[in-house]
Formats: structure tokens, sequence, C-alpha cells
């Protein structure tokens, strides 16, 4: 066979050797990328066929836990340790050193607790410790890689694994940001309120997207009160102020209306425009006459924001200011000041002067009823 | 996302004569799970009764509105319509004269108040967390302002649809949707990947893309010049930027999240791909300012001449090469044994990038899942080099000629079957 080869290859050797250099350089060129195509083709069915085997694996084993995890859970109550329970338990122990099963037994044991509630979902999360799934879960909080150790904290927050809150609380200076969110989201998540005591001393961004999580989070906890956030509408850390205020928003809380107040004056603009958009949303009266002092010194967004905020709460001391704004160059503030107007003021609003600026806005809000 | 706090967007579709599937498509549009978004379909002009046919799916009624015409379009025609029935109380369709697409999506960003707009073609199919998916770049990154991000376009020709749902992918049965299915794959999940590694994406497909809509308003909307206007803005939007030294991302989704219908004949591939051509070719002559020119870092050091030799320019170079050849054939003058090898390192070098492509489809969401996918896959990167490829040549030359010799030419006809009608031949 051997020697069949090589008598085959011998004339293509012989020819190869009398080529000019370069065609020698693109022959083996194209050798080695028809290897690699030949390797890839290969590799290519494998991988396929691995992940078919898997795919149908995991299904067979996702319904095998499930109907474990279901026997063991709706038995009788009485009957909580029968033999059959301690061999399911054995079982999942077992399984549960594969990562591969692991993660389907995590899996299905999620999928139960979000269809559950009250002691069912509290026997899930039993379960969970009993079976050894938390001491990995634990394990991999430390000196893995960061989606690891994210995924890690995840699972304990699913599972509702208070006692590694030590652990957890030290994660929130880890050097990679997505750990340190999961991290703020499981302390949310066991304390609600109390979690966010992080905040007090953070220096590093809690982007919106964060922000909204925690406020996700939050969202799930009926019947808590908010705390006082005054030191965090006065922190130095923006992004605090940020969450402060979208606190505020959501919890109406009206008792933060001086802070707020205070804060119309804050450095940063986007602030700023968050906080007349909190205060149009609890339509705080006494910063009517801030807003009119100072609306000269204000751009031109958050003066829109400001014409929105009199759109709620304008009054007839308020028609002279109004009727300034009403061949203002901006469209939105034209617009909303001429509605504002004609609401307030029927017979000023017919005065107005009409220019070309403002003959469009003045046309179509005489027109509306 | 159900988060009241969520940013608001609206999802702009422009729709030209799409009567057949508009129902269908307008419903799939409204079934997204994010929060706070509207829907502003905008009529550019059509010649038959989808409006009238929205009207009637949707319980819709001529509203007074009066539009803050920050970009200059063509004028309403019927009107403004919102519909009666609070179900579909996030529907909103503008009737406006014919002006293109670019003109339809600049009437919608007058129209949007919302913080974010997502421009997309009206047939395509959304999966439910795609708004969500497409948002987060711009609420998570902090150190550079996000101005748009891009996201994946698969092509659904026979993928099984139902209720503006995909239910299940499939390899479609023509090899000139296959060939389009790898050249996607490679051009989404390779080329887009590297670049936005790099922050480079030049451009963002029309078919489904974020904007920050204050930017995109600033810069001044769409350009309706040239029928390259998705990348247009993009490349508009980095240069303005660049030269303001902001700090900006065009963030990149490699999760396929957007589904569309892929031409299944010659003649509208040919017209699609012609259209891309001539688009290339206006997009990097109005801003030939920026190449070679360090003052847009990447921007003009890297992306702008990777799309001026290898987008613009290749087709080119390999049509002269063509000519030379042929012309070396009839002299009787060509080198065979140079000729053969520099084919066939170029050949596999092809494949070698399309398996590659496919190889990181499988290692990462692994659609194409049903028997034999795989091989066909593979055999479609061996075939494509010598049944795609000619044509999207030939679309391209084509599209040069048409470029310097045909400037009447906008964007040609595009016709549809419909996802609507895939789902009835899956039925």
């Amino acid at each position: 066979m051997c020697l069949f080869i090589l008598e085959f290859l011998n004339p293509i050797i012989r020819h190869y050797q009398h080529l000019p250099k370069i065609l020698q350089v693109v022959w083996v060129t194209t050798l080695f990328l028809i290897i690699i195509s030949i390797i890839f083709i290969f590799y290519l069915q494998y991988l396929r066929y691995r992940l078919k085997v898997e795919d149908n694996l995991k299904e067979r084993l996702s319904s095998v836990y499930e109907r474990n995890l279901l026997q063991y859970l709706f038995d009788d109550e009485e009957k909580k340790s029968t033999k059959q329970q301690k061999n399911i338990i054995k079982k999942l122990k077992k399984d549960a050193q594969d990562p591969f099963k692991r993660e389907i037994i995590v899996k299905s044991l999620l999928k139960l607790k979000q269809e559950v509630s009250g002691s069912t979902a509290d026997a899930i999360e039993k379960l969970y410790v009993k079976t050894n799934l938390k001491e990995v879960a634990e394990q991999n909080l430390k000196n893995n890689p960061w989606y690891a150790v994210a995924k890690a904290i995840k699972e304990l927050k699913l599972f509702k694994i208070k006692e590694v809150t030590p652990k957890i609380k030290l994660l929130l200076s880890h050097s990679v940001k997505e750990v340190q969110n999961e991290a703020q989201l499981f302390l949310v998540n066991i304390f609600g309120f109390e979690g966010l005591d992080f905040l007090n001393n953070l220096t590093t961004n809690l982007s919106d997207w964060n922000q909204i999580e925690l406020l996700e989070e939050l969202h799930e906890i009926k019947n808590q009160q908010l705390p006082n956030i005054t030191k965090w509408l006065q922190s130095k850390n923006d992004d605090v102020v940020s969450f402060a205020l979208k606190l505020t928003k959501k919890y109406n809380s009206y008792e933060y209306a001086d802070e707020l107040i205070n804060l119309i004056s804050h450095q940063s603009q986007p602030i700023r425009v968050a906080v007349i958009q909190v205060i149009t949303h609890l339509q705080i009266f006494e910063s009517k006459a801030v807003f009119k002092s100072k609306y000269d010194y204000f751009s031109e967004i958050e003066q829109v924001e400001i014409m929105k905020y009199f759109n709620e709460v304008a009054d007839d001391s308020d028609v002279d200011f109004i009727y300034k704004n009403c061949n203002h160059t901006n469209f939105d503030i034209q617009f909303m000041a001429s509605k504002i107007l004609k609401h307030l003021n029927q017979s000023k609003f017919e005065k107005l002067s009409i220019t070309n600026g403002n003959v469009k806005v003045y046309n179509y809000i005489k027109s509306k009823n | 996302m159900a988060s009241e706090m969520a940013p608001s967007i609206s999802i702009i579709a422009p729709a030209y004569n799409e009567s057949l599937n508009i129902v269908e498509n307008v419903r799939s549009l409204l079934s997204n799970h994010y929060t706070n978004y509207d829907v502003i379909i905008v009529n550019d002009g059509s010649t038959d009764d989808s409006l009238e046919r929205l009207i009637k799916a949707y319980d819709l009624k001529k509203i007074n509105y009066l539009i803050n015409q920050k970009i200059d379009t063509q004028p309403l025609r019927k009107g403004v319509y919102k519909s009666n029935n609070p179900a579909f109380e996030k529907l909103i369709v503008v009737d406006k004269l014919n002006g293109g697409k670019a003109d339809a999506l600049n009437m919608g960003l007058n129209i949007s108040n919302s913080k974010f707009v997502a421009c997309i073609d009206v047939d395509c199919l959304l999966l439910e967390d795609a708004l969500q998916r497409m948002v987060k770049p711009f609420l998570e990154i902090t150190d550079k302002k996000v101005v748009a991000t891009g996201g994946v376009i698969r092509i659904a020709n026979n993928s099984i649809i139902k209720d503006g749902k995909l239910l299940d992918v499939n390899l479609p049965k023509k090899w000139i949707e296959r060939a389009q299915i790898l050249e996607y794959l490679r051009s989404f999940l390779l080329g887009r990947m590297a670049w936005s590694r790099l922050n480079g994406i030049l451009v963002i497909s029309g078919a489904f893309g974020m904007f920050d809509r204050k930017i995109a308003v600033e810069v001044g909307g769409y350009d309706t010049n040239t029928v390259g206007e998705d990348m247009e803005l993009i490349v508009r939007m980095r240069r303005i930027l660049e030269e303001q030294k902001v700090k900006y991302k065009v963030a990149y989704i490699p999760d396929p999240l957007c589904w569309t219908e892929a031409p299944d004949n010659l003649k509208i591939l040919i017209s699609q791909r012609n259209r891309w051509t001539r688009g290339t070719i206006e997009v990097l002559k109005k801003h030939r300012k920026i190449a070679f020119n360090s003052n847009y870092r990447n921007l003009g050091l890297l992306s702008y001449p990777y799309w001026l030799f290898f987008e613009r320019l290749a087709p080119v170079v390999e049509t002269i090469g063509i000519i030379y050849f042929g012309i070396l054939l009839v002299l009787r003058e060509v080198k065979w044994e140079y000729a053969l090898a520099f084919f066939v390192l170029a050949y596999f070098f092809s494949i070698i990038i399309s398996l590659g492509a496919i190889f990181s489809e499988e290692l990462t969401y692994h659609q194409y899942n049903k028997k034999y996918s795989g091989l066909k896959l593979v055999a479609t990167s061996f075939l494509e080099p010598f049944l795609l490829h000619p044509i999207i040549l030939y679309a391209a030359v084509r599209g040069n000629l048409d470029y310097f010799f045909n400037k009447k030419k906008k964007w040609g006809k595009m016709t549809r079957k419909g996802l609507g009608t895939i789902q009835t031949k899956a039925d």
C-alpha cells in the first residue's frame, strides 16, 4: 500500500521540485488549506453529531429529573423521608457531581420553581441544598473565570441561599463589572431595600441597564417600605443619584420634594433633566417658582422638560410665563406653551402675535377642541 | 423588559405596496415583549390597498396630528392614523406621498417621540426579545456613547412561521437561497463580529438597526439621495462624532434576532445586489474626505480603506482580471501552471472562510440542526464560488455601470413572496 502511494506521489513530488519558488509556496499553502478543510468537515460532522447526542440526552435526563423531582415534592407531606425520597436525593446528589447533569438538574429545579409557590417552592430551595448543588455553586464563587462566578451568583440568587451573603458581598468589588452586577442583584433579591446598602460606598458606574435590573428585582418584593434615600440623592456618584431619582419616581416619594428642588441646580445635565421629570411626575408645586426664575439659565432640553411640567401643573398665575414661550424657537416648547395658554386663557391665546415661526402651531392648537 | 423605567422605543417600518402581507407583518411587530414601545408604519405612497387593509384590520381612525418637521420629507397624503381599539394602541400609521425608503424613515423619525428608534423592513420578523437585546448596549455601556446597534439578519425562506412567530428553522431547498444563507453567516458571524471588536462597523443593515433618535435627527436623518441610506447614516454619524471628538460606539448584537426573506430568483437577487453596489459607491464617494485620514482614526485608516478595496474595488479588480485572462486565452499566452495554482488557492481559501462561518454557527446558535443540514451547508460552500459568486460579480458590475451611465436608476423592484406565504407552504 505504502509503495503504491509512494509510486503515485513520486512524479508529483518530482514535478513540484521543478516548479518555480512562488508556485511551490502556492501549492504548499493550497495543500495546507485542503488539509484544514478536510479536518473542518470531519470535525463539523463530529460536532453536529455530539450536539445532537447531547440534545437528546438533555431531553431524556430532563424528563427523568422532572419526574423524580415531582415525585419527591408531591409525595404525602407526612412521608417526607420515605426510602424512595431518600433514593431520589441520593441519585440527584450523585448525578450533580457531573457538570453536564448538574446543569440539567438545576434547570429542572428552576423550571419547577417557576411553576409553584409557597411551601413547594421552599421545598425546592431546600432540595437544592440537600443535593449538594449549593456546595458546587459556592465553590464556583472562588478563583474561577468571571462568567462562572457570575453564573454561580445568579444560581444562588434564584434559590435564595442567604448564608452565602458574606461571600457575595466580597464580590461587590470584583474586577469584572458583570460579577459586581450579579452580586448587587443577589443582595437586592435577598434583602430587598436593605440590599441596596452597597450604594452608600459605590464609586464605580451603575449603568442604566443595571439600575433597571435592580428596580425589577425590587418590583418582585411586595410590602416593602422605601428607606430613607436622602444620602443617595446627595451622593457624589451621579449614577447613585440617578438611581435614587428612579426610586423616588417609582415609589411616588413626595417626602423628598425639598431634596429634589435642591437637585434642580445639580452640575450634571442628565441629572437635572431626570430631576425635572421626577418633579413633573410627582407634580411638586413648590418648584414652580424655581423653574420660572431660573428658566433662561436652563438648556433647551431642560426647558422642554420644564414646559412638560407646566403642562401638568400650570394655573392662572403662570399665564404670563407661558405666554412668553408661545413664540419660542423650539417646536416642542412652542407647541406645549400654546396648548397650555389656550387651556388657561383662551382670549390671551387668540391675541398671540402670529409669525411665520408659529403659524402652524397656532392654527393647529386653535383647531383643536 | 417589564419595567416602566425602560426607555421608549419606536419601531419605524416603511411600507410600499406591501398589501399582501402587511396586516400579518404589523401583527408580528406588535407582539414584542418589550413594554415601552410603539410601532410607526409609514405607508410611502403605496398604490395598492395597503392603507385600506390596515384601517380595516386595526380599526384605525384618522387623527389630527401636527408633525415637527425636523427633517424635510414628502408631505402627508391621507394623514396619520391611530387605532380605536386599545389592543392596538401602540400602532401609528402614517400615510404620505411617495419619497422612497429614506424619506419614509425620516417621516418616522419626525413622528417618533421615543428615545430610541428601531428602523426595520416591514416584512422582517423580529424575535419577541429583539428590542430588549438591541437596546441593552445603549443602557449598559457607560464609558462611550452608543449611537447605534446593529442586529444579525437571518434568512427565513422555507422556515415555519405562524402568527408572526418563528417556529422552526429550515434550510431552503433552492441553491440560490442556501448560498445566501452561507453568505449571511460569513458576513454576520465573522465579518461584523470582527469589525465590532475594532469599533469599525460601517454599515448597519437597513433590515434591522437601532439608533439614538436625538443623534439620528441631529445629523439630519437618512439621506434621500442615495440608495445606500442605511450605510450612509452610520458613516455620517461616525464622521460627525469623530469630528466632534466624541467617544462613541456602534454596537453589534450577534444573536439572530431578525429574520427576513431572501430573493429566491436571479432577477431580484441581481437587482438587490446592483443596488447595494451603487449604495456603496455613493456613500464612499460622498464621504471620501474620511479616506486614509488619521483625524478619523479607525474610521479613516481601517474601515473606509477596507470598504474601498474589498467592497468597492474588488469586483472591478476581478472583472479586469477576467478580461485580462480572456485576452491571454485568445492570444494563447496563458501560463496554465500559474493560473491553475492560483485558482485552486483562491478556491480553497474561500471554502475555508465559509467552513469557518458554518463552524461558528454550529458552536454558537446551531440553528440549522436538521439532519443533513450540515452536509448541505458544506456542499454549498464548495459550490457557492461557482454558483452565487459569478451572479454577485455580475450584479456588482451592472451596479457600477448603472452608477456611471444610468443615474436615474434608483431602488429597483423588490418583489417578495412574504413570510406569510412561507407559513402557508409549511402548513
